[in-house]
This record gives C-alpha cells, structure tokens and sequence, in this order.
C-alpha cells in the first residue's frame, strides 16, 4: 500500500465537500448527486490506511452538518460508522481494481444512508423510510458511476 | 470511540436545540465564501456551454415564458383573494389595524450557492444575508411558489429549509370559487413531499386543486403551496387527508426571492 501525504488527503476532501455542496448539486440528476465524500473515502481508503482518511470523512460530515444539515452530528456520525466497518475489511480487498472499489462504495452507500436514517428516526426527525428506499438505488449508481470515473482515472 | 461519543453529544444537543450556534455561523460564512465562487463559475459555464449547443435562446425563451405564466397565476389568485375578503377586509380594517399583506413586504431576490444533493432534505444556502436586509424566518418563494423560510442569516448569507424538510404546521387555503374555499393544515411528509388535512370535514375537493397559502402563521396569503395528489378520509378524525405536489421543483432552483414582511423587522 502507497503512503500518502496528508496534504493530498486533505485536498482529495476540499474538492469532494466543494463538489457536494456547490454548483454541481444545484442542478442534480433524476433529484440526486453523489456523495462526493463517501466515494472519497472508499478511494483514498483504497490506497492509504492513514488516520487522515477516516479524520477527514468525518471532519467533512461536520462541514456539511454545520452548513446545510438539518442537525449537526448526523452526516459525521454516518461517515464515522462506514469508516469502522472500512477499518475492518479494507485490507482484505485489492485495492487496485475497479470493480472492488465500485462494490466497496456500493455497500458502503447502503451503511451510510441507512445508518444516516436511522439516527434521524431515533431523534424523531420526519425523514421517511420509503422515501430512503426510493432514493437509495439512485444514489448508489451516482456513487458506483463517480467511483469507477474516479478509479479509472488515476489509474 | 471518543470521536463517536463526541459526535453523539453533539447530536443530542443539536436535536434540542435547533437553532445554530455562533461557531456554526462562522463556519458556514467562511464556506459560503468558498462556494459562491465556485457554484457562479459553474453557473456562467454551464450557460456558456447551452449557448455553444444553441439552446441559450431557447432556455431565455423558456424563462421568460415560465415568468410570465408565475405571474399571470399570481395575479389571477390575487384577484380571487382580493374578492373573496375585500368586504372582509374592509370591515376588519378600522377595528384591527390591519395592513394589506401586498404593502408590508419587501423582496431580495437571491442566487443558490450551496445545496447538498446528495442529502434527503433541501436545505440550501442563498448568497444574501443580514447586509442584504434578509432576517430570520423571512419567506422564500420562486416563480413556481412557495420554498420554504431562512431558518439562519449570516451577515452575507442565509440557510433556508424548505417545507417539506419539516413537521412544523402551516395553514393553506383551496379555492374552488369566489364564495366557496376551504381551510387547511399541512406538514412536511418525510418523503420530500406534503401532506395535510382539511378543517371542515365537508369539503368538497378534488385531485389538482391549488393550495395557496392562508396568511395565519409565518407565510403571507396568496402564495402557491401545490395541488392536491390524494385525498383520504380519516376515520378517526373523520377529516380529509391530502397528499399534495408541491409547485416548486426541489431539483431545479437557482434564483428564489426571499420575502421580508415588516413584522419580522
């Protein structure tokens, strides 16, 4: 596994909070964009097992609270829980194949929309079950598309 | 797990305590300053890009088109508000105190400039604040209706939740006729939609009847809510219950207008 610098962690991040919450999801396709930062995390988690990559997933969930969250904590909260369950089977996985990355941030969308759910359910919030399901297949092929572009990329 | 137990404590004292904290505005002053840019450049690329394919005129055609249609609906509910209550409103003038709603507000008109789409709620920031003149609990509205409100203003910026992101209840008028309109409550539905319920339980309603706005409450009169999508009969309460459309496409906003009503000043 690569080392990385925490520099470039941390630029990965800004690009992906801006990304998430500027120009390009006011104009979002089929009601979604991506969760910049989600795929963010499953790539750089990819190829650096750096504190800095789960810190930032959830410094970034707390921006994104702070600014157009309905209550602060949740996203963070989120991005922590998917960032415990990448702690544990991030090594397991080839980190240089596209497929694998684009399955990781498949699942990893479910977690953390589900988890991200069931936090608002628990405090009360109206945020229906049904309209998570409606938009949980949307998301994932947002997600799953950034990821395998991203991947592709770099590679 | 002290980062987790952290965040939970957060949490707990966010949930209680809605509204956002001085570090919070900080916070979103100094990343409203990174994303105006960012989202205007957007904005002029994207408009560029639809003027190299041809389509600029089209979408200018199409604007102005679905502006005047906004204010041709808006006239045509203002006339029927202005029938239905000017006597109304003429005996009630002296006794209250009252001021027409038309005269007591002043409108900003903002661009979006950070929007989180990939979260369930529509929650936006708008590139306008207290310098603006844009205060709290102001009303926003786009040529479709109604948005919602500024839950937080910073000095160059404001934080809007809009009503389908909340349970709060907001009351709404149908009008069928000149003599005949009927009283409602509705609320967020949690799936970025609205529902409600009529007061008088003999309404006579019907799938695409047009909610507007009452005027009790934090929304001034005439605004367009939606229309109705469903309609069901509560046993229990034995009033309707309505799903309702609303007007404005969450998707698709970029300019709205926030509405300031001289009571919130």
């Amino acid at each position: 596994m690569k080392r990385m610098r925490v520099s470039h962690i941390i630029v990965a991040y800004g690009m992906a909070v801006l990304l998430q919450t500027s120009w390009l999801s006011t104009y979002p396709l089929v009601g979604v964009t991506a969760n910049f930062v989600l795929c963010a995390l499953v790539l750089l988690r990819a190829v650096s097992s750096h504190p800095a990559v789960y810190g930032g997933a959830v410094l970034c969930g707390l921006l994104i609270d702070l600014s157009l969250g309905l209550y602060v904590g949740v996203s963070a909260l989120a991005y922590l829980s998917v960032c415990a369950v990448l702690h544990v089977v991030s090594d397991s996985l080839n980190p240089h194949n596209i497929l694998t990355s684009v399955a990781t941030v498949l699942w990893a969308t479910v977690w953390y929309e589900v988890v991200y759910w069931l936090i608002l359910f628990l405090f009360g919030s109206p945020y229906h079950g049904a309209y998570l399901a409606a938009r949980l297949p949307v998301l994932m092929l947002a997600n799953g598309v950034t990821t395998g572009v991203v991947k592709g990329m770099l590679r | 797990m002290l980062s987790a137990l952290l965040l939970t404590v957060m949490l707990v004292i966010s949930f209680g305590n809605p509204g956002d904290s001085p570090f919070a505005l900080e916070v979103q002053g100094v990343l409203a300053a990174v994303q105006k840019p960012v989202t205007r450049m957007g904005n002029i690329l994207q408009r560029g890009t639809q003027g190299v394919f041809g389509f600029r005129s089209l979408v200018d055609e199409n604007q102005a088109l679905t502006r005047r249609i906004a204010e041709l609906e808006e006239e045509i509910l203002d006339l029927q508000l202005s029938r239905a209550e000017l006597e109304e409103l003429k005996t009630l003038t002296g006794a209250l105190n009252y001021t027409a709603v038309q005269e007591s507000k002043f409108k900003i008109a903002s661009g979006i400039i950070s929007m989180d789409g990939s979260s369930p709620f529509n929650i936006f920031t708008i590139d306008a604040g207290l310098r603006s003149g844009v205060v709290k609990e102001a009303v926003v509205v786009n040529e479709l209706g109604l948005i919602g409100r500024v839950s937080e203003v910073g000095p160059r910026f404001g934080k809007v939740i809009s009503v389908t992101d909340t349970n709060t209840n907001f009351s709404f008028r149908i009008y069928k006729s000149d003599t005949e309109h009927y009283l409602g409550i509705a609320s967020g539905d949690g799936r970025g939609g609205l529902t409600g319920y009529m007061l008088d339980a003999d309404a006579r309603i019907a799938l695409g009847d047009r909610l507007v706005t009452s005027g009790m409450g934090v929304y001034p009169a005439g605004l367009i809510i939606g229309t109705v999508s469903d309609i069901a009969d509560n046993r229990e309460t034995l009033l309707k219950t309505i799903d309702i459309e609303p007007a404005v496409d969450f998707d698709n906003l970029s300019t709205v207008l926030v509405i300031v009503t001289k009571d919130l000043l």
